[in-house]
């Protein structure tokens, strides 16, 4: 009886194996419930936007991509489960973006199941997850980031903070948990070290996405005098605190991580903090580029959001449809040979490659704020505000030494 | 403390716990004169924000803070009569079983109608500017005005109760529910009314503070856990304990905020700068943490110590 089930289940395996080979399936692992799904629903529109963009030009060597959505419910142990079924249903690529700890668990499920399986291995894409670990001391072969990591665009920062002679009292606001507290101590580090005049007038770490009310928080940070904020805050935690400063007229200006996510313009706009909001991130609507403005609003028709805010699978397509080409086949192995070192364009403009030496991608980093910008520009969430560029680093001044040391088969 | 620290965390620990008492007062009221603890409690403050956002977008928010909590109350009525009413005969666990599940449905609803990104609810113009600046900060004329609904609200309520002939009915019903409808009186209208005007309390509370705070669908999951600590502390189904309570929870957080002392600033005072290594791993981890950062986990250790030590909360009848 187990032997009539076991063999069925392998000619079930065997039947939807031989149905894969009609198109190239990607799987998109991540929290499609529950408060993290806001983010999901907006890297799915970014993966779908792109892959429709691959598939028009002919896909990968002429097979077409499709994307399998799997609900991992923000569970390390469930990204485990849903990749297993995700391989299972032919996937070669297998992504998840939105937690850090998911990707984690999804590099080393993979790992493992490469070296059990040599023959039908897979990749893993990570789409925004921001941790440098990813690329660093957990790096692999099979996984590639395409977005900057929270120390890259630290470094970032504090090359833009040189030339900032006027900044010289700086308060650093956190939560607690390991993104945060890297993030901070990160910041210490590398401004520390390209601005050593700045005094840290404050360090508070407070409790992750707990706090409703940051007023006293804002009336400490008056209390410091300090010129300026830097935050890793995400989320409701970033919208209630930019709030919270709008409503006490706090004349300090911010400098955030993740203030592109959805909901955080809404929140800035309605604190009214005209360009005193900054973003350190890959790139935004406000860089002067035709291709990217083109890009942003052929986006926007057909999604209703705006590009910028998750650039990772934009890039991680072009990279793909790219790397195929060089390759000239979809097999695992010929696409991670062709991807590692591999040179394409962000929308943003700019030239970007994988690192060979940890599959990180590095590209130039933009420094924007957000203010309101004028009728009929590009602006967010539909607030009428917008991104105003105020720099861009090159690339060569956020490339930084990896921790990783990679296993190569 | 200086007294610009101390004055701030004053006024901001009594705005923040007016906001609270905003939202307890329904919850309270629905338990002490129901006895039903309503886990959907913060599912109608989350309701009443949206319909707040829907319908000032339309006729403008005074209008507004009347029509979306009155919505919010009949559809807190008629759970009441078509759901709540069922249940009841299967008990307390029945009734709070209900309740977390119509917490669910309506969290899955909201994301179902409006999506899962926050809306762009915004203070009011009329209420857009600032009432008093202190040391050169400013306090927004919203957030008095929410103080002053919150007050009005808790002083309505207390006269309600306990000056006027509904009050009466309201207490006896629950007490002596036969010897009230002897006497002529609907008692299943009686608690329906309650349980609406209790939903209606937390639609109010939306409305004033969705602007505030952001009107998205994770913003009753956010507040929940902090109303029950209110309630509980402040005894279980009483107004005044409630109105207590939340005070006491905005200043511990107001407070705890602007104290950067930690377990080592202590020792540092009698010369003991590294934590004795003999104490272990524990000792060292908490070492350097301030008050500040654990501030706003100091309400639920309250709630922990109240429940072993004083179970029926500051001013409560039940235990």
């Amino acid at each position: 009886m187990t032997r009539t089930v076991f063999a069925s289940v392998i000619a079930l395996v065997a039947a939807s194996a031989a149905h894969a080979q009609d198109t190239f399936k990607f799987a998109m692992i991540d929290p499609f419930s529950g408060p993290a799904a806001v983010v999901t629903e907006r890297i799915e529109k970014v993966l779908r936007y792109s892959v429709d963009e691959v598939n028009a030009k002919g896909g990968l060597n002429g097979q077409q991509i499709e994307v399998l959505t799997f609900d991992n419910k923000m569970s390390p142990q469930e990204t485990a489960i849903q990749a297993q079924k995700a391989i299972d249903q032919g996937a070669r690529i297998l992504q998840t973006s939105v937690s850090s700890s998911n990707t984690f668990a999804l590099v080393d499920f993979v790992n493992k199941y490469n070296r059990r399986n040599p023959d039908h291995q897979v990749i893993v894409f990570d789409g925004a997850s921001h941790d440098p670990a990813i690329t660093g001391a957990k790096c692999s072969y099979f996984s590639f980031s395409w977005v900057l990591d929270a120390d890259t665009k630290t470094a970032g920062l504090a090359t833009y903070l040189k030339d900032r002679t006027d900044i010289t009292k700086v308060y650093l606001l956190n939560a607690e948990g390991s993104s945060g507290q890297t993030t901070r101590q990160s910041v210490i580090d590398k401004v520390g070290a390209s601005r050593p005049d700045i005094e840290w007038v404050g360090d508070d770490t407070h409790p992750l996405q707990k706090i409703t009310d940051f007023t006293p928080y804002i009336a400490k940070i008056k209390a410091s005098g300090a010129q300026a904020v830097i935050t890793s805050d995400w989320g409701a935690d970033l919208a209630l605190v930019l709030k919270a400063a709008g409503e006490a007229g706090l004349d300090a200006e911010w400098y955030t991580y993740f203030s592109t996510g959805p909901g955080a313009p809404t929140a800035m706009a309605q604190s009214g903090l005209n360009g005193k909001v900054y973003s350190v991130f890959d790139g935004d609507a406000g860089i002067q580029n035709a291709d990217l403005q083109a890009h942003e609003v052929a986006f926007r028709e057909k999604t209703g959001i705006s590009a910028g805010a998750f650039p990772g699978d934009s890039s991680a397509m072009r990279a793909l449809a790219l790397a195929a080409e060089k390759a000239g086949s979809n097999e695992v192995d010929a696409l991670i040979a062709s991807l590692e070192g591999i040179e394409f364009q962000t929308i943003y403009g700019a030239p970007a490659h994988s690192r060979p030496e940890n599959h990180q991608m590095v590209t130039q980093m933009a420094v924007s704020r957000f203010i309101d910008v004028p009728e009929g520009a590009l602006d967010e969430e539909g607030t009428g505000w917008g991104w105003e560029n105020v720099a861009l680093i090159p690339a060569e001044a956020i490339t930084l030494p990896t921790e990783c040391k990679m296993k190569r088969p | 403390m200086s007294a610009e620290v101390i004055t701030f965390s004053l006024l901001n620990g009594t705005l923040y716990g007016m906001l609270l008492f905003l939202l307890a007062s329904g919850l309270t009221l629905i338990f002490s004169m129901m006895g039903v603890l309503n886990f959907a409690h913060a599912s109608f403050f989350m309701l009443g924000a949206y319909f707040g956002y829907e319908i000032s977008g339309i006729v403008g928010f005074f209008p507004a803070l009347i029509i979306a909590p009155v919505l919010v109350g009949l559809f807190g009525a008629l759970i009441e009569r078509y759901g709540l009413r069922r249940v009841h005969k299967f008990g307390h666990l029945g009734e709070l079983l209900f309740t977390i599940g119509v917490a669910f449905v309506i969290e899955e609803a909201i994301q179902m109608i409006w999506g899962r990104s926050p809306m762009d609810y915004q203070v009011p113009e009329a209420l857009n500017f600032t009432a008093f600046e202190i040391f050169g900060t400013g306090y927004p004329a919203f957030r008095l005005f929410m103080l002053i609904m919150s007050v009005a609200i808790f002083a309505g309520l207390a006269l309600l109760l306990t000056r006027t002939r509904v009050g009466l009915i309201v207490k006896a019903s629950l007490t002596h529910p036969e010897m009230v409808s002897m006497l002529g009186h609907d008692v299943p209208l009686v608690f329906m009314s309650v349980f609406g005007v209790g939903s209606a309390l937390a639609g109010v509370a939306g409305v004033i503070g969705g602007p505030i705070l952001i009107t998205q669908p994770s913003m009753a999951a956010a507040l929940g856990p902090i109303l029950f600590v209110i309630v509980v502390v402040g005894g279980l189904g009483s107004l005044a304990g409630a109105f207590i309570a939340s005070l006491l929870v905005g200043f511990i957080q107001t407070f705890a905020v602007a104290i950067d002392l930690s377990v080592a600033d202590v020792f540092g005072l009698i010369g003991v700068t590294q934590p004795p290594a003999a104490l272990g791993a524990l000792v060292s981890d908490i070492w350097n943490v301030s008050v500040s950062q654990v501030g706003p986990v100091i309400p639920y250790l309250l709630l922990v110590v109240m429940l072993i030590f004083r179970p029926m909360g500051l001013i409560g009848k039940r235990a």
